[in-house]
């Protein structure tokens, strides 16, 4: 199987909302076996250093940290890019990242971001959103820095466009397909309370022929001479 | 668990108590080891305002050095106070019988966890859940031989290596 690396988050697993979700890794090998990348980095056995690259960087004295790591806010499933938001450490060690003061806010009100509206979780558990789809399979974290390769980070960047663009493409159909009954209903719906209320409506031939549909006219005084106001009701 | 908690709580004080229900399910911090400033925000009550580390801040003791609980009688930098990462004075409030410290005993410490955020190098910022403290010599070396939970990795600016190298948990 090969899989084109990148740093992005992978989905964090200690999350209510991602053990309903479950990602296959049926559709991804089906779809590589029809459209290969070339010269990407084959999926060995990910060595985990559970400390960060800058720790890392930082111990052996050897590089600097230069990797940029998008993270994932924990409320709203957003990207954090780096010295942005703030992150919140248990004692568990577990840590929350926060993309911004609001969801950060929320989190303190104990808010389950399943049963708020605007997060990606809520999109998801409700069937708004994308859920299921071999593109997603590529944003991973992977906790090894990569050596650099010429022709692997050009295929890379070739192919993030070209994963991007299937991806939009899909989540285009999967909103046509939601949506693809709306027109139909609101139509449908309009016919109804026509039908229940046209009783309501007047044509406006009988209302001047018949005066008692209308209110009748008031003469108020006015006591500027100029504009005889006729107030109607 | 809830009416041992409650006894518990009533030491601590009535403004603690208001915030009682908020605190209960313990993820958010426990009132005990909270700063000690009051001021409480009314419009998000669930959690106190967080400051420094001031004199008379209680703080958890994180290592086996035989200590508890100390209290903050000095911040050695900073005019408000320490923060994350800072090294302060401390007396011994509460200590195992049979340990390397006593009750009692002026002690040095390094702030390894606080309640207060703190910014990071990259601009964005870390918080704890707790204010927590491994207990150090003079020259730095911590007094234990080890640290319980997670420690950030400012530390290593701040020359505690050791600490980090005792550490479970790096954030």
């Amino acid at each position: 199987m090969v899989v084109a690396r990148w740093w992005w988050e992978e989905e964090d697993h200690d999350r209510p909302l991602d053990a309903d979700v479950g990602w296959g890794s049926e559709g991804i090998r089906k779809y590589f076996d029809k459209h290969p990348i070339k010269n990407a980095v084959g999926d060995d056995g990910v060595r985990s250093i559970g400390r960060g690259v800058g720790f890392e960087a930082g111990l052996r004295g050897r590089r600097r940290a230069v990797t940029m790591r998008l993270e994932k806010c924990w409320f709203c499933s957003s990207t954090i890019y780096p010295g942005h938001g703030i992150q919140f450490v248990r004692n568990d060690a577990k840590i929350f990242r926060f993309c911004r003061s609001k969801c950060h806010k929320n989190f303190k009100m104990k808010r389950n971001p399943r049963k708020v509206k605007w997060t990606k979780a809520y999109r998801r558990l409700h069937g708004k959103d994308m859920t299921q789809d071999a593109t997603f399979e590529f944003e991973r974290k992977r906790n090894r820095p990569e050596r650099y390769d010429r022709n692997v980070a050009e295929n890379t960047l070739k192919a993030i466009k070209k994963i991007d663009k299937v991806r939009v493409a899909r989540e285009a159909r999967h909103h046509a397909m939601r949506m693809k009954g709306k027109k139909a209903i609101e139509q449908r719906a309009a016919a109804k309370e026509l039908e229940q209320s046209i009783h309501m409506v007047k044509a406006p031939i009988a209302l001047q022929q018949e005066p008692s549909l209308t209110l009748p006219k008031i003469k108020v005084k006015v006591s500027q001479s100029q504009a005889e106001g006729n107030m109607e009701e | 668990m809830n009416a041992a908690f409650t006894s518990k709580c009533s030491k601590v004080g009535s403004t603690l108590l208001r915030h009682f229900g908020n605190n209960i399910s313990g993820i958010l911090g426990k009132p005990c080891e909270s700063v000690a400033k009051p001021s409480c925000n009314h419009i998000f009550s669930q959690q106190q305002q967080r400051t420094f580390i001031q004199m008379r801040t209680n703080l958890k003791v994180v290592d086996n050095s035989g200590a508890k609980r100390v209290m903050c009688i000095q911040a050695l930098k900073g005019r408000r106070g320490a923060r994350l990462g800072d090294t302060i004075i401390a007396s011994v409030k509460e200590a195992q019988p049979r340990g390397k410290v006593k009750k009692g005993e002026v002690v040095y410490g390094v702030v390894v966890r606080a309640a207060m955020q703190r910014g990071r190098c990259d601009g964005s910022e870390i918080k704890f859940d707790d204010n927590a403290v491994v207990l150090v010599n003079k020259q730095g070396e911590p007094i234990g031989t080890r640290v319980f939970g997670p420690v950030p990795h400012e530390l290593r600016k701040k020359k505690h290596v050791k600490i980090l190298s005792l550490a479970e948990h790096i954030a």
